[in-house]
C-alpha cells in the first residue's frame, strides 16, 4: 500500500489517475482505448473531459468510478489506491465517494421518483441498519428533489417525466449520499439545448457549493463552463487547460 | 433492502412473474389434488377395512381355530385386549325372496362381541335416525314408522327374529348392495325400488358345502334365515357380497360345531372335538396394533401348547388388520406413492419455469443491474434481488396452489358433477366468451392488427366450440358423471385434504423456485457493469 500509495501532491486532490492503460479485445483485434492517462481532480474543481466519440473519455470515467479496472496504472481516491482496497471498500467508494450521472438517466422504471433517489442510500446500508436510516435518507432525497424543482413529483414514475426532469432525478440520486465527486457522462446529451442548459445550471450551482465534478462531453460549449478542460484524442490527454 | 424492494416491484409491475406464480400454483395444486384424492381414497378404504375386522386377526386356513371361546376367555385376561370375537367365514349361495340365486361370503358372528370389536351395530341400515348410518335429506327411511325401525334394529343386533308364536328364527343381515331392491342414488344413499325393502317375512336360504376336513364326501347344507336387517360398511365391495348370520348356524354350515371325536373306523374315542371358528378378531385397548398382535400371538401360542392344540406354522397367522388387508390396501398405497413421486416432477417444472422467466428478466434488467453496481451494490446484493424474487414467487405460488388444491379437493363432488353433467349456464357462459372473441376479431379486422384477430379466433374456438359440444351432450343425454356414486366403491369422492402433502409440496415448490432463481441470480451478479450500462 505504501509503495502504491499515490503521490497526493496536495490534500485537496480528490481523485488521481496515473498512467492508465485499457485495451479491449474485439474478437481477435485488440483495441487500445486508454494509453497512459494521467489526471488529477482537485477538491471543488469542475473538470471537463472533452473529446470526440472513441477518444476514450467514457472509459476514463468508468475507470475513475471503479466500474472498470485499468490494465496498467492506478487510480487513487484521496491518496488511497483503488486496486489495493478490499472489495467492500470499493463498493463503499462507489456508493459514498462517487455519484454517477449518465447520459440516458438510467432510472429504474419500476420505482417512483423518490425511490429512485433513495435507492442509492438503500444500497449503502444493510436491511437492519436501513430501518434507522430511512427517515434521514428520505428527508435528504426530498430536500434534493425540492431543490431541483421536483417536489410535486415524488410519486411519479420515470415514464411520466420529461427528459430534463429525469436527468434532475438522476442528479439527485448521484448527490443523495453526499459524494466527493460527481462523474457525469454527457449529462445533457439526450436533451435539447434549453433543457440541457437548465441541467448544467443546476450542476453549476452545486459546484459553487463546493462539489467536485468530472464531466465528459464532446461539446466545447459545455466544456467552456468548466474550471478546467482536458482534451483527449485516441486515449491520451493532449491538452489540459485551466480557465482563467 | 433494495433487493426486497426491487423484488416486490418487479413482481407488481410485470405480467410474466404473475404467470410464474400461476404456473407454480397450478403445479402445487396438481400434486395436492391428486395425492389428497388418493389419500382420501386410501383413508376410506382403511376406515372401512378396520371397521370390519378390529385391530388384529387370527386365522388358520379353512380348518379354522379350535375352541375360540376358550382362547378368547384366556385372551381377555390380558389388559391389552378390549374385546375379541370368533368368526366363521365361508362362501355360499343365497336364494333371495324374489328367487334370485347368487354367491355370497358368509360371516358367522356372535353379534354382541362382534359389535364390540367392529362396531357392527353402527353399520346397520334399517335403524331409527341417529343410531346408524347417515340419512340423506330425502331418505326413504323417513317414511317408515320409528317403531318398525326400532324393531328391525333389535333384530339386526341380535341376528334373530322372534315370531308371534314365540319361536326364534336365525336372522341374516345382508350387505346393502346384495338385494336387487336397493338402488344407490346420485347422493350415494339408497332408495328401495317400488318401496320394497329387504327385511321381509320371506326367508332367504343359504346353501354351502362344508370344507372336507375328515376325508368324507361333503354334503351341501341349506339353512333358511329371516332377513332381519341390512348393513352398509362404506365399502361397496363388501356390501355387495357379505352377509352376517349367527355363529352357531355358520358352524353348522361348515362342520365347525363341537363334536365327538371318532377313530379311523368311525368309532367314538370318548373325546370331544371343540367347536371351531375360521378366525378370531381382536380389539386392543388403544395401543399400537403391532404391539397388540405380538401380545395375541404370544398368548395364543402359550394357550395352544397348554391345551394341546397343534399350530401349523404354514397356515397359522396372527396379523394386524393392515397386514390382513395388505393385498387390498397396499396397491392403493403404492399407487399413491407412485403418483406422489411422479407428480413431484412438477418441482422441476417450477425450477425450470422460474429459471426461464428469470433468465429473461435478468437480460431485460441488465441496465438496472449496471446502475445498481454503479451505485455500489455488491454482487451478492444483486444476486439476492433475484433469489428473493424467486422466493416471493415460490411462496405466493405455493400459497395459491394450496388454496386452489384445497378448493378443488373440498368441492370435488361438485366439480365431478359439473364436469360429468355441466349445467346449462356453462353453455351460456361459453357462448358469451365466443361472442367476446367475435368482437375482438372484428375490432382487430377493423384496426388491421393481427393480435386481436388471433385472440378473437382463440376465444371463438373455445367459447363456441365447447359451448356447442356441451349443448350437444346435454341435448342427447350423453352426460356421464365421472365418479358415479351409484356404481363406485364409495358413495362420495374423497374430499379429505392431505395437509402434510400440501405442506411438503408447498415447501418443495418454494425451494425449487429459489433453486430455479439461483442461476439467473448468479448471472446477474456476474454482469459487467460497463457492459450493462451500455445495454439497451
Amino acid at each position: 500500500m505504501t509503495e502504491a500509495r499515490m503521490d497526493s501532491t496536495a490534500a485537496t486532490t480528490v481523485l488521481q489517475a496515473a498512467g492508465l492503460h485499457r485495451t479491449y479485445r474485439m474478437g481477435r483485434v485488440e483495441v487500445p482505448v486508454l494509453r497512459g492517462v494521467d489526471l488529477q481532480v482537485q477538491e471543488g474543481e469542475w473538470l471537463c473531459v472533452l473529446g470526440s466519440s472513441g477518444s476514450g473519455k467514457s472509459t476514463l470515467l468508468h475507470q475513475l468510478g471503479d466500474l472498470d479496472r485499468p490494465d496498467r496504472g492506478h487510480i487513487a481516491w484521496r491518496g488511497r489506491v483503488l486496486s489495493e482496497m478490499r472489495r467492500r471498500e470499493r463498493e463503499t467508494y462507489r456508493n459514498r465517494a462517487i455519484g454517477f450521472v449518465f447520459q440516458s438517466y438510467h432510472l429504474m422504471p419500476e420505482l417512483n421518483v423518490l425511490e429512485n433517489v433513495m435507492v442509492a442510500s438503500m444500497v449503502g446500508h444493510d436491511p437492519f441498519a436501513w430501518g434507522s436510516m430511512r427517515a434521514e435518507a428520505s428527508a435528504r432525497a426530498e430536500e434534493l428533489l425540492d431543490a431541483f424543482g421536483l417536489g410535486h413529483r415524488f410519486e411519479h414514475r420515470p415514464a411520466e417525466l420529461s427528459g430534463g426532469e429525469r436527468q434532475r432525478v438522476a442528479m439527485a440520486r448521484a448527490l443523495v449520499n453526499g459524494p466527493d465527486v460527481v462523474l457525469a457522462d454527457e449529462p445533457t446529451g439526450n436533451l435539447d439545448t434549453k433543457t440541457g442548459d437548465g441541467i448544467l445550471d443546476v450542476l453549476a450551482e452545486r459546484h459553487r457549493l463546493g462539489l467536485s465534478m468530472v464531466m465528459v462531453t464532446h461539446d466545447p460549449a459545455i466544456a467552456a463552463r468548466a474550471d478546467r478542460v482536458v482534451k483527449m484524442v485516441d486515449g491520451v490527454v493532449v491538452e489540459d487547460t485551466t480557465s482563467t | 433492502m433494495y433487493a426486497l424492494l426491487l423484488a416486490f416491484r418487479y413482481l407488481r409491475t410485470r405480467l410474466i412473474p404473475l404467470v410464474a406464480i400461476g404456473a407454480v400454483g397450478l403445479c402445487v395444486a396438481l400434486v395436492v389434488v391428486v395425492v389428497s384424492i388418493m389419500s382420501g381414497f386410501l383413508y376410506q378404504m382403511e376406515k372401512a377395512g378396520k371397521t370390519l375386522i378390529g385391530d388384529v386377526v387370527i386365522t388358520n386356513g379353512l380348518r379354522g381355530l379350535p375352541d375360540p371361546e376358550g382362547f378368547i376367555a384366556e385372551l381377555k385376561q390380558n389388559e391389552a385386549i378390549a374385546a375379541a370375537t370368533p368368526v366363521v367365514d365361508t362362501f355360499a349361495t343365497i336364494r333371495m325372496p324374489y328367487d334370485e340365486v347368487r354367491g355370497v361370503q358368509v360371516w358367522g358372528i356372535e353379534p354382541d362381541s362382534f359389535d364390540q370389536v367392529t362396531g357392527f351395530a353402527k353399520s346397520l341400515h334399517w335403524v331409527p335416525e341417529g343410531s346408524g348410518t347417515d340419512w340423506s335429506e330425502e331418505d326413504f327411511r323417513r317414511d317408515l314408522p320409528p317403531e318398525l325401525l326400532l324393531g328391525l334394529e333389535e333384530e339386526g343386533r341380535a341376528l334373530a327374529r322372534v315370531e308371534s308364536d314365540g319361536t326364534v328364527r336365525p336372522g341374516i343381515c345382508l350387505g346393502l348392495e346384495i338385494s336387487m331392491g336397493n338402488k344407490r342414488n346420485d347422493e350415494g344413499t339408497y332408495d328401495p325400488i317400488n318401496r320394497w325393502f329387504m327385511p321381509v317375512q320371506e326367508p332367504v336360504v343359504l346353501t354351502t358345502i362344508p370344507p372336507d376336513t375328515l376325508n368324507t364326501t361333503p354334503e351341501p347344507v341349506s339353512i333358511a334365515f329371516a332377513p332381519v336387517n341390512e348393513f352398509s360398511s362404506g365399502l361397496i365391495l363388501i356390501d355387495k357380497e357379505r352377509v352376517f348370520v349367527p355363529l352357531a348356524e355358520a358352524r353348522r354350515m361348515t362342520n365347525m360345531t363341537m363334536a365327538e371325536e371318532v377313530d379311523e373306523e368311525g368309532l367314538p374315542t370318548g373325546k370331544v372335538v371343540p367347536a371351531r371358528s375360521s378366525k378370531i378378531l381382536v380389539l386392543g385397548d388403544g395401543r399400537p396394533e403391532a404391539q397388540v398382535r405380538d401380545i395375541v400371538d404370544a398368548v395364543y401360542r402359550k394357550w395352544a401348547e397348554r391345551e394341546g392344540h397343534a399350530i401349523n406354522p404354514m397356515i397359522f397367522r396372527v396379523q394386524t388388520w393392515r397386514e390382513n388387508q395388505a393385498s387390498f390396501l397396499q396397491p392403493v398405497e403404492n399407487e399413491r406413492e407412485l403418483m406422489r413421486t411422479l407428480f413431484s416432477l412438477v418441482y422441476l417444472v417450477c425450477a425450470g419455469l422460474v429459471l426461464a422467466i428469470f433468465n429473461a428478466i435478468v437480460t431485460e434488467k441488465t441496465r438496472d443491474i449496471g446502475v445498481l453496481r454503479a451505485l455500489g451494490a455488491t454482487r451478492p446484493g444483486i444476486a439476492m434481488i433475484f433469489v428473493q424474487y424467486g422466493l416471493v414467487i415460490g411462496i405466493l405460488g405455493a400459497i395459491l396452489g394450496v388454496l386452489l388444491g384445497w378448493a378443488v379437493v373440498h368441492n370435488i363432488a361438485l366439480i365431478n358433477q359439473a364436469i360429468g353433467d355441466p349445467p346449462m349456464t356453462t353453455v351460456f357462459v361459453l357462448g358469451a366468451v365466443g361472442l367476446i372473441g367475435l368482437w375482438r376479431f372484428a375490432s382487430g379486422f377493423h384496426s388491421g392488427f393481427l393480435a386481436p384477430r388471433v385472440l378473437g379466433t382463440a376465444l371463438m374456438l373455445v367459447g363456441f366450440g365447447f359451448g356447442v359440444a356441451i349443448w350437444y351432450i346435454k341435448a342427447n343425454g350423453l352426460s356421464r358423471v365421472i365418479w358415479d356414486p351409484a356404481v363406485y366403491y364409495f358413495a362420495k369422492p374423497p374430499n379429505r385434504m392431505d395437509w402434510w402433502t400440501a405442506l411438503s409440496t408447498a415447501i418443495g415448490a418454494v425451494v425449487f423456485s429459489v433453486v430455479g432463481a439461483v442461476f439467473p441470480a448468479a448471472r446477474a451478479a456476474d454482469v459487467d457493469p460497463v457492459e450493462a450500462l451500455r445495454h439497451d
